[in-house]
């Protein structure tokens, strides 16, 4: 038995379909959204995070799930419930270990017992406005910006930018703020339904999700190039105390990377633990490119120009967009070869120096 | 949102190897259970870790030809139909695919890896060949070591592996790290202190482990239970060293210790903020307590070695008050691998 994931939500069947259980979940996430909508006349806007019980959903679904409609036609809902309870209760069930949504027990309206009252919580709202922009990939473009609205302002509430916000959180708020601004904020969307949809990605929880936001994991080369560009450039906007903090955890997690794969030890830890203290580089090793030299030497790199460096020795510029020609023009080193140094092996006085990225 | 901080992609993970059939049970699934069975073939090739360290290659196709005659579920499901009158040949083939998946999730997990083509055994084709790598040779003996009867030859063979390592790499860490296990060795406690610390890693579901590299790091810090004696072996074993070698020892440590505490943090921000300021200070560790009065999370200073002196989880150090509360002696410190 596996533990409940969010890829549980998205899984299809051979043909591409989403099975019958991923359809039941995505229904649930977008039942508030749906309800508002019935009600109030698409009133988007709103606020969707109502309280309701298992009765609620379950007579919601017999009308709205195309399966239940096809199925339990003729069933009123008497008959109708004893069929889906359990299957419905378990599909709640996932929701709720996931952090999707909240369950409490309140007093029923009848008599003396109690009964499961549920609500969604910030992440299971962001999953059910997602869900619903995959079901309107194809609408009015007016429709795709209100939804866009909807995350784009559920995500602004998960990163928060305030004094005692992780450094992370900041990074993201602004992140996503400047893309709004910049109208791209629907390619962060689509980065997130992709990945949603992609059987290669696991996705076990929200987090996991949102990951893919915060290392700009487009498939796409040309959007990584540019989203890559843009995340460096509100790094470089933060302001001092903030920024100081986000490189450091770089630092930290490119060093521990790095370290895994030196060939000379005792020259790197020195080179390491003498850098220790600077946010803004980065201790890395350099090997010469001749053929037969072993030369290994370690240097320090602005963290910045490694990370640039790094993203490119991944990515191939026959690929690229003019567009995207031109970002890597302005990148902040010189060679044509993202690992090459422009510095002479002192070995062996032939070759030049370079890096290797570890995977 | 302070979980997406350290939040990552999912990758094979090590994890996979031991998992259960549930939450709850104590039984591994059978997809856990064929990677161990695969990875058990590593010792089929080298029942002793070679002094050259380098270990025998082997193609998917004689890998899976070794499991159909030593996979306990292969065996039995070759007794009936379909398989009982296949030949040899078709019930490798038949098996194949899925044996290549692990394969590739082992590679994946740098426990095997390709050393190129070579020509297969029948035919003209090409094939790839394959080989154990150290973390797979120290993880078949780590599985192995479970049975309680052949765990002094593993206890020989996990010192072997972790010797040839420590030696090969010559960092600061290394060298105490290959002087501590000897020490471990000569006290007769290296079983107690590195091979069962190793087994309750890899076998409690609670556990993190992604990577090899993951595990072996473990290793450098003391289990609660067994504080005392690694404590003061450690102690000796660091005071052995140069001054340079000994505050980059600590440095390592130190960062080791402090990726297992963000994966725990309540006051991230708080937390990266003290870690930011000791960063000149190797023997200076930054910890979160939570006040049991109001009960905030708040970052404090431990010095590195009384972190290793603690012996149970949760801590409460004393003279340390709240700042958010004012209270005294309220704050406790979890340790983020208590429960390993």
């Amino acid at each position: 038995m596996q533990n409940p994931s969010i890829s549980t939500i998205f899984e299809k069947e051979e043909g591409g379909k989403y099975s019958n259980n991923a359809l039941l979940y995505q229904y649930i996430l977008k039942y508030p959204i749906l309800i508002r909508e019935q009600s109030t006349n698409n009133n988007t806007d709103s606020n969707h995070n109502i309280q309701w019980s298992l009765w609620n959903i379950m007579e919601w679904l017999k009308i709205t799930l195309p399966e239940f409609k096809l199925k339990y036609a003729n069933d009123n809902i008497s008959e109708f419930i004893p069929k889906v309870r359990r299957r419905i209760k378990g599909k709640l069930d996932d929701p709720v270990n996931l952090e999707l949504l909240q369950s409490e027990k309140k007093k029923q309206d009848k008599g003396d017992g109690t009964t499961d009252k549920y609500r969604f919580t910030i992440f299971g709202q962001l999953l059910g406005w997602i869900i619903c922009s995959i079901d309107f990939d194809n609408s009015s473009i007016n429709r795709r910006e209100v939804i866009n609205k909807q995350i784009f302002n559920i995500l602004q509430q998960i990163f928060k930018t305030g004094e005692y916000s992780p450094a992370i959180d900041i990074v993201a708020s602004n992140f996503i703020s400047t893309c709004m601004q910049k109208e791209l904020f629907g390619n962060i969307v689509n980065l997130l339904k992709n990945a949603l949809n992609d059987e290669e990605i696991q996705i076990d929880t929200i987090s996991d999700l949102l990951h893919n936001l915060t290392t700009c994991d487009f498939k796409e080369q040309n959007s990584k190039v540019i989203f890559t560009k843009l995340w460096d450039e509100t790094i470089k906007g933060l302001e001092p105390k903030v920024k100081e903090l986000v490189l450091y955890n770089l630092k930290l997690s490119l060093e521990r990377d790095i370290q895994n794969h030196v060939n000379a030890y005792q020259l790197y830890e020195k080179t390491w633990f003498d850098n220790k203290n600077d946010p803004k580089i980065v201790a890395v090793e350099c090997s010469c490119t001749t053929t037969n030299c072993e030369y290994y030497t370690p240097a320090v790199m602005g963290l910045m120009e490694y990370k640039e460096r790094k993203f490119y020795s991944r990515i191939n510029l026959e690929n690229l967009t003019p567009l995207c020609l031109g970002i890597y023009e302005i990148r902040s080193f010189t060679n044509d070869n993202p690992s090459e140094l422009s510095a002479i092996c002192k070995a062996c006085g032939k070759g030049s120096l370079r890096l290797s990225f570890p995977s | 949102m302070q979980c997406m901080a350290y939040g990552k992609q999912k990758n094979p993970s090590i994890q996979w190897i031991f998992e259960k059939d549930n939450d709850t049970s104590e039984y591994y699934s059978d997809s856990a259970l064929l990677h161990q069975r695969i990875i058990s073939y590593a010792i089929e090739l080298n029942n002793e870790f070679p002094a050259n360290g380098i270990f025998g290659s082997f193609t998917t196709w004689q890998l899976t030809g070794w499991l159909i005659d030593n996979y306990h579920k292969y065996q039995n499901e070759m007794k009936d139909i379909p398989f009982r009158n296949m030949s040899r040949y078709n019930r490798i083939q038949a098996k194949l695919d899925g044996v290549e998946s692990k394969v590739n999730s082992l590679k994946g997990l740098d426990l095997i890896e390709e050393k190129g083509m070579r020509k297969a055994s029948r035919g003209e084709k090409q094939t790839m060949s394959l080989s154990f790598t150290h973390s797979g040779y120290l993880l078949a003996w780590i599985i192995h070591s479970f049975e309680e009867k052949i765990r002094p030859a593993s206890n020989i063979q996990i010192y072997k592996v972790l010797e040839y390592n420590y030696k090969d790499r010559s960092s600061s860490f290394d060298l105490f790290a290959l002087t501590l296990i000897k020490k471990y060795r000569s006290l007769d406690v290296f079983e107690e202190l590195i091979v069962s610390t190793l087994r309750g890693k890899v076998d409690n579901p609670k556990r993190h482990i992604d990577k090899m590299s993951e595990l072996i790091d473990i290793l450098s810090i003391p289990d609660p239970r067994n504080a005392k004696i690694f404590y003061s072996l450690w102690i000796q074993t660091l005071n052995e060293l140069e001054e340079n070698q000994k505050n980059i020892v600590i440095q390592y440590v130190k960062l080791n210790i402090s990726k297992m505490i963000e994966r725990h943090l309540r006051y991230l921000r708080g937390y990266e903020e003290l870690r930011f300021r000791l960063r000149d200070k190797p023997n200076l560790l930054a910890v979160e307590g939570i006040c049991s009065k109001c009960p905030h999370p708040c970052p404090l200073t431990m010095n590195l070695i009384d972190y290793f002196k603690i012996e149970k989880s949760p801590y409460i150090p004393s003279g340390m008050t709240c700042p958010w509360c004012g209270s005294s002696n309220t704050l406790s410190i979890l340790l983020p691998y208590s429960e390993w």
